[in-house]
């Protein structure tokens, strides 16, 4: 019982205990005078022991000390609250805005770029064909294509006269071709037959590029 | 202080309020060595000013942790019994021989009625002291929150995180050795 009372006792005092616990050892204390003896001395335990290890008149340590140490870690508690701040809701929608517009701002600008760029090397390719054409001594076949005639067709219909490329296409849509000299008529001929040929007629030279 | 100004306190401190820190302090700051202090090995005292700083370092810097689920003051004195350890631990290489706590072997106290009614009648004070000092840690620590804090068992095994029956086997091992301690301090004093 001694046992039982040593770990209920120091509940009993501080008024911890179950009613059914604080019951059975109200029983035990009432039947026994070594039970009531040890009772008291748990009393004289906890009176004793609230006395000597109370806070009161206990010196902590000085708070000047604390905060100075906390210094630092304040500075970093606001790195951390700055980036909370920027992190919040409103804040991240904010930077997702701004981040989406510089984006947009420098696609723009490199598209206008890339833009001047092929139009240069497009300019610079013109140019090319015109010189190559004119390399070639004429005659030479002027055709224009019906609208919605396709790349292939034109590129088939070339193959198939035996007609070499040299310029083309003009603003008016003309492309210039070039066939041997003693082809050249019934080529003209067989190209204003096709169902893709608006026209198709015989010119000294090609125009030169502008 | 009552709760409720604690609390709302430490909502100011987690904002980074440091007179709201420095209130907390001027409050709590003596419980929280008084605890440090007896529950430490007696030859290892003169740390408790250090772990009383630590616990409050902590206290800033983890103020956003406290969910509500105990009172403030059991949290606080959480941080400090955690600072407490750690600070044994680092230090174990130089810690006497603490009782073991999974041990619980009764020991025979020899304390029949009458002596038990002496050593009530006694003024153990000075002996006390000696014999609280022999205990170990967790005996300590289990006393001073049942005594000091006014903690139930279960609130005692919730705080030190341990099982109930782990809570009463170190009272059942504490008391006896206490009442032996005393026995033989006050007999030797006569």
């Amino acid at each position: 019982m001694k046992d039982d009372l040593d770990t209920t006792m120091p509940f009993y005092l501080n008024d911890t205990l179950r009613e059914d616990e604080r019951v059975v050892v109200e029983r035990e204390l009432a039947v026994s005078s070594e039970n009531s003896a040890l009772a008291d001395w748990h009393r004289v335990l906890r009176d004793e022991v609230r006395l000597r290890w109370s806070s009161h008149g206990m010196q902590p340590p000085p708070l000047d000390r604390v905060l100075r140490a906390i210094q630092p870690a304040s500075d970093h508690s606001s790195r951390v609250r700055i980036w909370s701040w920027i992190m919040t809701a409103g804040s991240a929608s904010r930077i997702a805005g701004v981040a989406a517009l510089l984006l947009i701002t420098v696609q723009g600008v490199w598209l206008g770029v890339m833009h001047r760029q092929i139009a240069g090397i497009e300019a610079r390719q013109s140019e090319y064909r015109s010189s190559v054409g004119n390399a070639e001594i004429g005659p030479f076949i002027r055709v224009n294509f019906r609208p919605g005639t396709k790349e292939i067709d034109i590129r088939m219909l070339f193959i198939g006269l035996g007609a070499t490329y040299v310029g083309g296409p003009s603003q008016l849509g003309d492309y210039y071709v070039f066939v041997p000299r003693d082809q050249i008529d019934r080529a003209a001929e067989q190209m204003r037959a096709s169902q893709y040929v608006a026209s198709a007629s015989l010119v000294a030279k090609v125009p030169a590029a502008r | 202080m009552t709760e409720n100004e604690s609390r709302q306190l430490l909502a100011r401190v987690a904002k980074g309020d440091q007179n709201a820190f420095a209130r907390l302090y001027r409050t709590y700051a003596s419980i929280v060595k008084a605890f440090v202090m007896h529950t430490l090995p007696p030859s290892f005292r003169i740390a408790s000013d250090d772990i009383v700083s630590e616990t409050f370092i902590s206290l800033w810097r983890s103020c956003t942790k406290f969910e509500g689920r105990s009172q403030f003051r059991t949290w606080l004195l959480g941080i400090a019994r955690f600072k407490t350890l750690e600070w044994l631990r680092s230090e174990r290489n130089k810690l006497p021989l603490a009782d073991s706590d999974e041990s619980v072997d009764e020991i025979d106290d020899g304390a029949d009625a009458d002596t038990v009614r002496w050593l009530a009648s006694k003024e153990i004070g000075q002996a006390l002291d000696q014999c609280l000092a022999k205990l170990g840690v967790e005996q300590r620590t289990t006393i001073y929150l049942v005594h000091l804090e006014g903690m139930g068992p279960s609130e005692v095994a919730a705080f030190m995180n341990v099982p109930l029956d782990t809570v009463k086997s170190r009272l059942r091992l504490a008391m006896p050795r206490l009442r032996v301690c005393l026995k033989q301090t006050l007999e030797l004093s006569r």
